[in-house]
């Protein structure tokens, strides 16, 4: 049996996706689309306006006042991303400031 | 441009740091019109050694690092109409960009400001004068001192 285009199992959704720094941008998700395919997707987007910069990146789901962290190949649509969702790339890398930490060459050669 | 009043509220958080004996890290948040609104710190740890493995034995002493909880803050945080304008952090002596703070992945884009305040906040007492600010340009952290170029990318309103 075939699906209409418009069932809802077959259709694509329109979701805002955001940088770290609230930069925001429009994607349609199609119903074979992962995680990690969108997060590339985005990532080339915002990479493309200087609005990021390369790095590891994943992507949660915003659910109120929470982020729900998606796995790199879970399926948007059954992971229930819909219509209208925020997504947001988080940075993968250690987020630190501080005065304490020198360059390794440093330590070497203390 | 920041009102005063933000930066005060900021200063309040690195002061209360401070007074741990350790460093403090937010982020200011702007609206479309690039004025600040207020600042926002996220769950944060400090005076450990890095979790991560990209600064294995280089620890001295002074650092702090938003925490996964604390990154996901940081997203839920923000209004549909709001963007980080700034990062700000302090450390315990005087401000300047570590290497530490160059490579932080937080708030990387073109134009993004990165204010450094020393003395665990007690700096921002006199003013954004005494602090480092720098911004992100061609993906290079620009110290820029205090004068007419700074006030042309920042500025503070009573």
């Amino acid at each position: 049996m075939t699906s209409l285009p418009n069932e809802p199992n077959e259709r694509c959704v329109g979701v805002t996706v955001r940088t770290p720094a609230g930069a925001s941008s429009a994607f349609a998700v199609e119903p074979g689309d992962t995680a990690g395919q969108l997060t590339i997707r985005a990532l080339q987007h915002f990479e493309r306006l200087d609005l990021i910069e390369p790095g590891a990146f994943r992507i949660g789901l915003l659910r109120g006042n929470a982020i729900v962290d998606l796995e790199i190949d879970s399926l948007l649509l059954p992971a229930g991303v819909v219509e209208g969702d925020v997504l947001h790339l988080l940075t993968s890398e250690p987020q630190v400031d501080g005065a304490g930490i020198v360059p390794a060459a440093m330590v070497r050669a203390a | 441009m920041i009102p005063a009043s933000v930066l005060d509220e900021a200063r309040t958080r690195l002061e209360d740091a401070g007074t741990d004996g350790v460093e403090a890290t937010g982020l200011i948040v702007a609206g479309p019109d690039r004025v600040a609104r207020h600042a926002v710190f996220p769950d944060q740890r400090a005076g450990d050694p890095p979790s991560s493995d990209t600064h294995p034995g280089q620890c001295t002493g002074q650092w702090v690092e938003v925490t996964e909880r604390g990154k996901a803050e940081l997203a839920v945080a923000l209004g549909p109409d709001e963007t980080y304008a700034a990062r700000i952090h302090s450390h315990p002596g005087v401000a300047f960009h570590s290497v530490a703070d160059d490579a932080n992945p937080g708030l990387c884009y073109e134009g993004a400001l990165s204010i450094v305040v020393p003395f665990y906040g007690l700096g921002l007492r006199a003013g954004l004068e005494t602090c480092g600010v720098f911004v992100r340009r061609g993906r290079r952290w620009l110290a820029l001192p205090p004068g007419p170029e700074r006030e042309q990318v920042i500025h503070v309103a009573p």
